[in-house]
Parts: C-alpha cells; structure tokens; sequence
C-alpha cells in the first residue's frame, strides 16, 4: 500500500508523521531546553513534510502537461 | 483541556494521512492532489502553528521560568513579604498577572518587546546549558522607565505624588529612573534558604 505512493508523497508523509509525533510531544513539556528542541525538530520535519508534498505537487503538474 | 485538544487534532491528521494511503491506487490525479494537500500540507501547517502558539504562551508562565534551577530564587522572591520590593509588591497585589509576572515585567511594551524577549530566552537556555549562568545575573539594560509608565503614567495616585509631578518630564524623558536610588530601589529580594 505505502509502496504505491511516488517518492516524494512517500518522504512527505514519513515527514509529517515524525513532525506530528514530536511537535506533540512539545505540548508535554516543560523543560526550557526540551521546548526549544521538540519545537524546532518538530517544526522541521512538518516543513520537510509540506516542501516534499510541493515537490509531488510540481511533479504532478509537470507531468499533466506533457501528457 | 487545549492541549488535549491539540493532541486529538494531530491524531486526526495521522488518520488522514493513514486514509490518503489507504485510497491512493484508488483515487485519480485531482483527488491525490487534493487530499494530499490537505492532509500533508495545509492541515499539518495550520496544527503546527496552533502548537507553536500555544508553547509560546506556555512560556510565559512563572512556572516555565521557575523551570531553570538558577530563577527559582527570583520567583520565590515574589512571595516576599516587603513592601518595599516592587516585584513582590505588584506580584502580591495583583497588579500584574499572577500567572505571567516575569514575563509581563521583563518584556517591554515596545513594538519589538515580545520578539526580543524571545531572542534573549534563547540565549538564557544556552546559558543556562552549555556555559553556565553568570555568578551575578544582571539586566541586560537598565529598566526603562516607559514599562513603569505604560501601566502607572495615566494613574490618578502616581500623578498626585509631589515627586512625581515636580520630576514627571525628567521622569517620562528616563532622565530620572523610577528605580532611583532615592526612588524605588529594591528590586528582587531573595530569600535566603
């Protein structure tokens, strides 16, 4: 099933869910050091997540217009 | 209760993308893209940033800068019982709120307040874990008389005190600080344990 997705819609969504889980986790802390790190880390990877799914986006595109 | 919330939404958006999966040999192009969009992109950027906010209110609390062993003598000096201590006194009285005093008194009212008061957080956490806090922890810069102001300026007992009306330009010019040797001088009286 995950194998059938193209490459940048399978990183985007490995992506999101390490961002999801740690960005989570930052609404349980109360460490100043432990905010900085699950925020910044968390935020990271949900942006990794959205610039992948542009990039399938921009594939996608591309593709409808050569076919 | 939010935060519960919050953790509710990011479930949901893992639902989602567990459902994207699910339905994508099944799905045409348009139906990929749009429910893609929404689980990965748009969804995640809109709780992403609901999290952020929230955190970032998080850490106004007392409680957030009581966190760091090297403030906690700071905060219990709010419980002091001397009236001449201007942050306990306003801590005390109510007269910022509770839950948020450091926060309320140490950033300024100005424009860029909040944002500096990040950046210099920023720099206390890596003080406070990779060089170690100084042995005397000082302001960065004198406190600046217009956060006083911002608050007492426009009251009535601040404008009938003498001193205040004979100095209030050289006062509101910061010429004169509120904290004054002769004024109100006593700033955090930590208890000693």
């Amino acid at each position: 099933m995950f194998a059938e997705l193209p490459k940048p819609a399978r990183r985007s969504m490995i992506c999101l869910l390490i961002g999801l889980a740690v960005m989570t986790l930052a609404l349980y802390v109360s460490k100043a050091l432990a905010y900085v790190i699950t925020l910044s880390v968390g935020g990271l990877f949900i942006a990794l997540g959205a610039l992948f799914f542009v990039l399938y986006f921009i594939g996608e595109l591309r593709s409808g217009q050569g076919s | 209760m939010f935060v519960g919330f919050l953790t509710l939404l990011a479930i949901v958006n893992a639902a989602l993308a567990w459902l994207l999966v699910k339905q994508w040999g099944s799905m045409n192009r348009l139906g990929r893209v749009a429910f893609g969009g929404f689980a990965l992109l748009f969804y995640p950027l809109g709780w992403s940033s609901a999290v952020a906010v929230r955190t970032l209110n998080a850490m106004k609390d007392v409680a957030f800068c009581e966190s760091c062993h090297v403030m906690e003598g700071y905060v219990q000096s709010l419980a002091v019982d001397d009236d001449l201590s201007i942050p306990a006194i306003h801590y005390q009285n109510n007269w910022t709120p509770q839950q948020t005093a450091c926060y309320d008194c140490h950033t300024s009212y100005s424009m860029f307040g909040p944002l500096k008061a990040k950046i210099n957080g920023l720099k206390h956490v890596w003080v406070n874990y990779v060089t170690g806090p100084p042995a005397e922890i000082k302001l960065y810069e004198p406190y600046v008389n217009g956060d006083c102001l911002h608050c007492h300026g426009p009251s009535k007992r601040f404008l009938n005190g003498d001193f205040h009306v004979d100095d209030l330009d050289a006062i509101r010019a910061d010429e004169l600080s509120c904290l004054d040797a002769d004024c109100h001088s006593v700033g955090h009286v930590i208890p000693e344990n």
